[in-house]
This record gives structure tokens, C-alpha cells and sequence, in this order.
């Protein structure tokens, strides 16, 4: 198989890559910055891409280096940024850059590879979603935003690609033992319960291989995932109470540390 | 004659379009008249369709507007009602929400009680055709511009302890492939939503009510060509009376829409994704 992974740097991109990698498929590899990446993530096997995904031209010109080595069978938006603390207090720019990187970017990537056929015959293309789209996110809404947008447009997807025999799975990881998650963390916050990105990139290679449309990795996201989705009043209270509030309190000691 | 005396007008497809703003007010309850007066409220995208009667609905109630729209100002000048105030900015440019931030300044107002996201763009067709372009407008229009503007009039709502009300879509939770980069925006804004209303629980209120296709010129704008289907489709008068209906109770999200409830139910009990 030929697998496009995008963020593939650090964190699940990094594990998806190794674990594609050791099943001995083809990947192309793509993030905007190849520095200070872990050594475990540089394999010799596979093609390193290099493109920022704010920027709708550098889109354009990774699908036509793509469409250089000929179409693929699996596409992994997995690449994701964040930005949190109170939503008063976080500056316009990220959240756009939040927006563009985390929906437009699928969303341009998906239609021009689309438009081009480049996603082969019993293709599928894997969306990274998160459980915020089950439990809220106080403290980061402009990432709730743009993951349930992603997920809104996997799901519109489904219908009118397995016409042409190709399949979408929405993941929706909760908290993942990655430095991007522990940095947008509250302080607080002791890491424990955080799934390692080896375990849910084994899981959605599996789920891949099985053809699901949707996959919620580790037992407790998938606790969670259910008490969002029967009880939303208890998710959004217990949201609130260990993400939002902590946040908060970071985000004011940071603004007290700050030389005046 | 007395107008009182005339029968409301009834849609018997829409339960709660027999309200207060259509009522007769010698109907029990005269005091609606004047509901909203003294408050203050800006509407994006009041000078068609949902938002334009949403507006007259509001200034009936004797609320004092501000309408954002992208027309040209010498054009809507006509249109405008008593104690309605409009400012032009198109909300699919980055720099519109500063311009709006700058007109309520010029109008000398502290404090905006209900922020009205209702202007969206959209386009129909499948997802590989839609240009770059189109994607990005309709992303800025639908999503970003009502995220930065939330922010800018963050400090004027919350000192009337005030209310930020989504336009949503039926679109939103449904899966639509003709319609999937404007289902996708109007998803994210509900997500949005949802977690700003956990976050600014107590200080200043957010709702989002879905309303099902209706009949305005976004259709036709998004490249919609359906007439035996636009039959079915609601008047915007109707759902603009639901909507300000809905905004007086305090649910968090609500569907306008042929059998809302029905609707409502299928959104709720089903569990998404």
C-alpha cells in the first residue's frame, strides 16, 4: 500500500509512520518542520515531504509531488495543532491558524487528490478527529470547531465516495501521550490515562484492515466517548471541572510569570 | 376594523410559529410588544432572507439593531427601519470583524445584549469541484468571522450578561454530500458553540438553533436549482418568528424545521458518528 500521512514529524503522525513502515507499505511523509524530530520518526523507507498546511499553495504543490510517484491507497490527515486557555485571551491568529491546519487543509488536500484520482480504487482516507466532538473542549473551541468539522465532513464524504469504492474512518483518540498534548495540557495535569501513540496507531492500522468507519481508541475514551454521547450535560460538567478551570489557572500563572 | 379581531396566521407546519411577535397583542399578553426594548442586538447578514425578518421581528420589539451586511450602505438605506443601524462589511474578509467592532464603538455602545451570527455562504455540488477559493470563503464567512467576532464583543456582552446566538444548519448533523464543506462549517460552528457555552457558563449565554432549508436567495446564491423542491421549503418570515421565539427560552440548541421535534429527538437520541 502507499500511505500519505501528514504531520508525520512527532506524536501519532510518528507512530502511524513507524507502524506503516514495519508492515512493510510505502509512506510519504509529510510535516512543515523536519527539525528536532524524533530520530525513531526519520526512516530510510519512505518519501519526507516538507509543507506548511496553513497555506493553501503549499497544498496544492505536495498533491502535485504526490501525483509524481502515482496515486495512493491511504491518506492520513492526521496533522493537528491546538490553542488553549481562556477564549478571551487567545489571540486571533492562532485560532485561525488552528482552523486552516486542522479543517481547511483536509478539506483542500481531500479535493484536490479527489479531482486528480489520486486516491486509487478501495482507497480510504482516515480523518484524526478527537473526542471533543463527544465530550466539548472548553479552554480550546476553536479546535472543538474545527474537529467537528472534519468529522461533519467525513461523514458528508461517506456516501458519495463508496460509490467509487472508497472508504472514509473517522478516529477520535482522546488524550494521547504526546508532547503537543502535554503542552496544551493544564499544569496540573499528572499524564496519567494518556494513550500511548504506538497502542492507537496499532489500533487504527487494525481498524484500517477491517474496514471500519469509525474508531474510538482505548477503553477510556471509549468510557468517556459513551458518557458524552448519552449523558452531554455531565460531559460538558466534568470538562469543565478538569480541563477548563486548570486551564485557566495555568493560563493566569503564566500571565503573572510574564516580565513586565 | 380592529386588527385584533383578525385571525393570526397559522402554519400548521410549524408548531411554534404561533408567537408572541405575530399575535395579535391584545392576545393576553401586551407587554411583548415592547420585549426587547432597550436592548441591544447585532445581526450579521440582516439584509436578506432569515436576517432581514429577524431584524424587523427584533426592531418590532423595540430593540436597537445593528445590521451587518455586504451591500452597499446607499443601497439597504431605504430598507432600514427605525432605531436599525448598518454597517458594510463583507464577513468573508479577515479584516470585517474589526469594521463591526468599530461601528458599535462609533455607536458609543458599552453593552450588546444578543450577538446574532446568521450570514453564511454556501455552495452545492460534489467536494472535488468546489475551487480553493470557495472552500476559503465559505470557512471565513461560516466559521472564522463569527469565532473572531465572538472574541472582539466578548467585553460588550459580557456587561449585559448577554446572549450569542448561531445561525446553524439541519445541514450540520446530517451527512450531506452536495452540500459537505458548508455542513462542515455549520458542524464546527455548533462544536464551537458548545464548548464556548461550557467555558462562559454564567457570564454570557450561547445558543444555536438549526433551521431547515428555507426559502431565501442562499439557495439559489449556493448554486441550489431544485424548484419542485424549494416548494417544500419554509417562508423566511415563518422560521425568522421561530427563531426569535427560541431565543427567549434558554435551550442550548433547538431546530427550526418541518417536525422539529422529530428532528430534535433523531439529533439527540442518535448517537453521532
Amino acid at each position: 500500500m502507499r500511505v500519505v500521512i501528514t504531520g508525520a514529524a512527532r506524536g501519532l503522525g510518528a507512530a502511524l509512520t513507524s507502524r506503516f513502515l514495519s508492515a512493510r507499505h510505502s509512506v510519504i511523509a509529510v510535516d512543515c518542520d523536519w527539525q528536532n524530530c524524533k530520530p525513531g520518526a526519520q526512516h530510510e523507507a519512505h518519501i519526507r515531504l516538507q509543507a506548511d498546511l496553513s497555506d493553501p499553495s503549499e497544498i496544492a504543490g505536495l498533491v502535485s509531488s504526490v501525483r509524481e510517484t502515482g496515486s495512493v491507497d491511504v491518506v492520513i490527515h492526521n496533522a493537528g495543532i491546538n490553542a488553549t486557555g481562556p477564549f478571551d485571551q487567545i489571540a486571533v491568529s492562532a485560532m485561525c491558524r488552528v482552523i486552516e491546519v486542522n479543517l481547511r487543509a483536509p478539506i483542500l488536500m481531500t479535493s484536490a487528490l479527489l479531482k486528480q484520482q489520486l486516491i486509487a480504487e478501495n482507497g480510504t482516507l482516515v480523518f484524526i478527529g478527537s473526542l471533543s466532538s463527544h465530550l466539548s473542549y472548553p479552554g480550546a473551541a476553536a479546535y472543538a470547531a474545527s474537529k467537528d468539522g472534519l468529522l461533519s465532513f467525513a461523514r458528508s464524504l461517506t456516501p458519495s465516495l463508496a460509490k467509487r469504492n472508497i472508504a472514509c474512518l473517522s478516529v477520535l483518540p482522546g488524550p494521547l501521550d504526546t508532547q503537543h498534548a502535554r503542552r496544551h495540557a493544564p499544569q496540573s495535569a499528572d499524564g496519567t490515562g494518556r494513550l500511548d501513540p504506538a497502542i492507537a496507531a496499532d489500533k487504527i492500522y487494525a481498524a484500517l484492515q477491517r474496514q471500519r468507519k469509525t474508531l474510538v481508541p482505548g477503553w477510556r475514551a471509549r468510557i468517556y466517548s459513551r458518557i458524552g454521547t448519552t449523558a452531554p450535560w455531565l460531559a460538558e460538567r466534568i470538562m469543565r471541572k478538569a480541563v477548563f478551570l486548570p486551564l485557566c489557572e495555568t493560563h493566569a500563572e503564566t500571565v503573572r510569570e510574564m516580565p513586565k | 376594523m380592529n386588527p385584533a379581531a383578525l385571525p393570526a396566521r397559522r402554519y400548521r407546519l410549524l408548531p411554534g410559529s404561533r408567537n408572541a411577535a405575530t399575535r395579535p397583542s391584545s392576545a393576553g399578553s401586551a407587554d411583548h410588544a415592547t420585549s426587547l426594548s432597550g436592548r441591544r442586538v447585532v445581526i450579521t447578514g440582516g439584509t436578506d432572507g432569515i436576517g432581514l425578518h429577524l431584524a424587523r421581528i427584533m426592531t418590532c420589539q423595540g430593540a436597537d439593531l445593528l445590521i451587518v451586511g455586504r451591500q452597499r450602505e446607499d443601497a439597504v438605506r431605504a430598507n432600514l427601519m427605525h432605531r436599525q443601524h448598518y454597517v458594510r462589511a463583507d464577513l468573508s474578509r479577515p479584516d470585517s470583524p474589526a469594521l463591526v467592532s468599530q461601528a458599535i464603538d462609533a455607536l458609543g455602545w458599552q453593552k450588546i445584549d444578543i450577538l446574532i451570527h446568521n450570514a453564511a455562504a454556501g455552495w452545492v455540488g460534489p467536494v472535488e469541484e468546489q475551487s480553493a477559493a470557495s472552500v476559503d470563503e465559505l470557512i471565513s464567512t461560516n466559521l472564522l468571522s463569527p469565532i473572531i467576532l465572538s472574541q472582539l464583543l466578548t467585553p460588550q456582552l459580557r456587561m449585559a450578561g448577554g446572549k450569542i446566538l448561531f445561525i446553524g444548519s439541519v445541514s450540520a448533523d446530517q451527512p450531506c454530500p452536495s452540500f459537505a464543506v458548508y455542513s462542515a462549517t455549520k458542524a464546527a460552528l455548533s462544536g464551537f458553540a458548545r464548548s464556548l457555552r461550557s467555558e462562559l457558563k454564567g457570564e454570557i449565554d450561547v445558543q444555536v438553533i438549526h433551521p431547515g432549508p428555507t426559502r431565501t436567495a442562499f439557495h439559489t446564491k449556493s448554486g441550489f436549482r431544485s424548484p419542485r423542491l424549494a416548494r417544500f421549503f419554509m417562508p423566511p418570515d415563518v422560521v425568522a418568528n421561530a427563531i426569535f421565539r427560541r431565543i427567549e427560552r434558554k435551550h442550548a440548541t433547538s431546530t427550526v424545521s418541518h417536525g422539529a421535534w422529530l428532528t430534535e429527538l433523531f439529533r439527540r437520541v442518535r448517537v453521532r458518528i
